[in-house]
């Protein structure tokens, strides 16, 4: 049995609107409401979800770029929301992140050989001529020759950039990397390179990923286990393969079949979701996909659904599956 | 070393271009008569305003009054060099010390936000409620003239441009993800500020500093001219064309050659500036290093 790495428990982030010249708060939008998972050690799971699910908030939370309004966090032992101090620097060096755009995460007036030296030399005493070794070696790692060091990120193509920032993420040996639409902003001919390049480190570096993305293929390619997230709550959780082959919830049914699949030459009939994702600031009631779910019935509008166990690990929140 | 060999590159392409090359020499020329301006004038007590010569007064340029000789037959062009070295004082003090408010507190209200943050940028909005030059010359007038008094009221009209421009700046740049990336890395918020933030947010200030260099002589010689600024007989600018305006159809060049001085200075300042802003930006260097067909 694998061990849990990184355990998310209730999870919950309401962002305050306000209005008026004093700033009143007028009401929450609840990007992320009660969420619950695990990232067992050396597992790659996959968080899927339209854009404003809420997926993106989730990894800012991890990452204690924003804080939760309540819930908790807990890396290996202890619970990472409220800590400070060296116990937060030893968390920073543990997990680490990739974002969508290499551009936009690498500051355009440093060079690579500073992007990189930076995160060692924060954390570890070293001397100009180990950083420049370690720097070498991770350009090595990450497929880039030394001759790239001395560049400016406008220089790189956006696959190497993304390298660039995939080294940085892995420069302090972390535990777990989340990685945020970490091919979405790249060409497809690049995007199955880097794949590649994260999976070989994975197995080279023993590290845990946490994959939020809205491409279906890639979550196949690459994960474990995955998560569908609708409007901040999980409605579907479960071994890949499991996902992909039976989908249980409308919703995961409705994302799979809108990914083109070159290998069906019938035309099947796409079930497409009806209208826009409704507003996270007032969410439906009840089941938060009844509004667009093809199989709604009237309770769904009434009760949140209970979270069934269909199969072995593979988790739906539908009425369709709580037994009666 | 790296500093170095930025500055190096910087320099190398204003140089390729003529109009910058310009600028540059009249800034260069600029600065280098204000320092060596006490060794340089042909008549230093002329200069200081500490001699008369009634008889020679009004005296057309000649050989021996290279810019002719003012109302109480002082050298005009001694006194148009040494005011170099007031204006230099009068720029480089008045943009220093903006500088030096405006950038913490733009910083400081931008990255932090909240509480402090709106504190500062309504102190901020309270200055810049009064129109610059009016405040400057309320300023300057209520502290009396004199050199120092005179970059103290400049300075305290010119800082909240500076800050207002810093926080928008820090407010944009704090949101990238290549701050969440310094933070994921571990940087402490002081590092964070000073590698990552400052340097992003200064490329717009510095430019716009160097560009107000030519506005604050402007504005110096403009309280001078009538009458807050320094004290005569300081050969300041502003103050040497107010002295020389009154007698314009006798002696056109007591007015014409400090006006002219300002003319140059001004323009080579904003020149400068506009080179400065092209290759100080990596990016932009690029494209203009392109255009001049170099490698790099």
């Amino acid at each position: 049995m694998k061990m849990p790495l990184l355990r998310v428990l209730d999870l919950r982030k309401y962002f305050p609107i306000k209005a008026g010249l004093f700033g009143k708060i007028v009401g929450y939008i609840k990007a992320v409401d009660g969420v619950t998972f695990e990232v067992k050690d050396g597992e790659v799971l996959s968080l899927v979800g339209e854009s404003g699910s809420g997926k993106t908030t989730i990894a800012k939370n991890i990452l204690l770029l924003e804080e939760p309004t309540s819930g908790q966090i807990i890396f290996g032992e202890s619970d990472i929301t409220k800590i400070s101090g060296r116990k937060l620097k030893e968390y920073r060096r543990m997990v680490q992140a990739v974002f969508q755009n290499p551009f936009l995460s690498l500051d355009p007036r440093m060079r690579v050989n500073e992007i990189l030296s930076e995160p060692l030399m924060a954390h570890m005493k070293l001397t100009r001529k180990e950083i420049e070794e370690r720097v070498t070696r991770l350009l090595e790692i990450i497929g880039l020759d030394s001759s790239f060091m001395y560049k400016f990120p406008h220089e790189l193509s956006g696959g190497q950039a993304q390298r660039i920032a995939i080294a940085r993420a892995i420069a302090l040996e972390p535990k777990l990397v989340i990685l945020d639409e970490p091919t979405s902003a790249l060409d497809v001919s690049v995007q199955a390179q880097i794949l590649n390049l994260l999976s070989e480190l994975k197995e080279k570096l023993g590290l845990s990923y946490l994959m939020i993305t809205h491409d279906l293929s890639i979550v196949k390619y690459i994960s474990d286990r995955t998560m569908v997230i609708y409007l901040g709550k999980i409605m579907e959780e479960g071994p890949t393969e499991k996902i992909f082959e039976e989908p249980h919830h409308p919703y995961t049914q409705i994302l799979l079949s809108s990914v083109p699949d070159i290998y069906s030459r019938k035309s099947e009939k796409k079930t497409i979701p009806r209208g826009e994702p409704p507003s996270p600031v007032n969410p439906p009631q009840g089941c938060r996909f009844h509004t667009r779910c093809p199989s709604a019935m009237p309770l769904c509008k009434e009760k949140t659904p209970l979270e069934t166990q269909v199969d072995e690990g593979h988790l739906v929140s539908c009425w369709l599956y709580v037994r009666k | 070393m790296k500093q170095l060999e930025e500055t190096r590159m910087v320099l190398n392409l204003i140089i390729r271009k003529p109009i910058s090359l310009i600028a540059l020499i009249i800034v260069f020329g600029f600065v280098i008569v204000g320092f060596l301006a006490p060794y340089l004038v042909p008549y230093p007590e002329d200069a200081w305003g500490l001699a008369y010569n009634v008889e020679n007064r009004f005296s057309p340029p000649s050989l021996q009054h290279l810019f002719g000789t003012d109302a109480l037959g002082r050298d005009v062009f001694s006194r148009v060099l040494l005011g170099a070295r007031f204006s230099l004082m009068i720029a480089v003090g008045v943009i220093g010390i903006a500088l030096i408010i405006g950038i913490p507190v733009g910083v400081i209200a931008g990255y932090y936000g909240g509480k402090i943050g709106n504190f500062l940028m309504r102190v901020t909005d309270m200055f810049l409620a009064f129109p610059p030059l009016l405040l400057a010359i309320v300023l300057a007038a209520t502290l009396g003239r004199g050199l120092l008094n005179l970059i103290i009221a400049l300075a305290i009209s010119w800082w909240p441009w500076y800050s207002r421009l810093v926080f928008i700046q820090t407010n944009t740049i704090k949101n990238m993800p290549y701050v969440d990336s310094a933070k994921i890395a571990g940087l402490s918020t002081f590092r964070i500020l000073y590698k990552h933030i400052i340097p992003n947010a200064l490329t717009p200030t510095i430019v716009q500093a160097a560009l107000d260099m030519g506005s604050a002589i402007l504005e110096a010689a403009g309280l001078s001219f009538i009458g807050v600024g320094v004290k005569p007989p300081t050969p300041e600018w502003g103050l040497l064309v107010s002295e020389g305006w009154q007698s314009i159809n006798v002696a056109w060049w007591i007015a014409f050659f400090p006006g002219l001085a300002i003319l140059v200075t001004v323009t080579g300042f904003n020149l400068l500036a506009d080179a400065l802003r092209e290759s100080a930006d990596p990016r932009l260097r690029r494209t203009i290093l392109m255009r001049l067909g170099i490698k790099q």
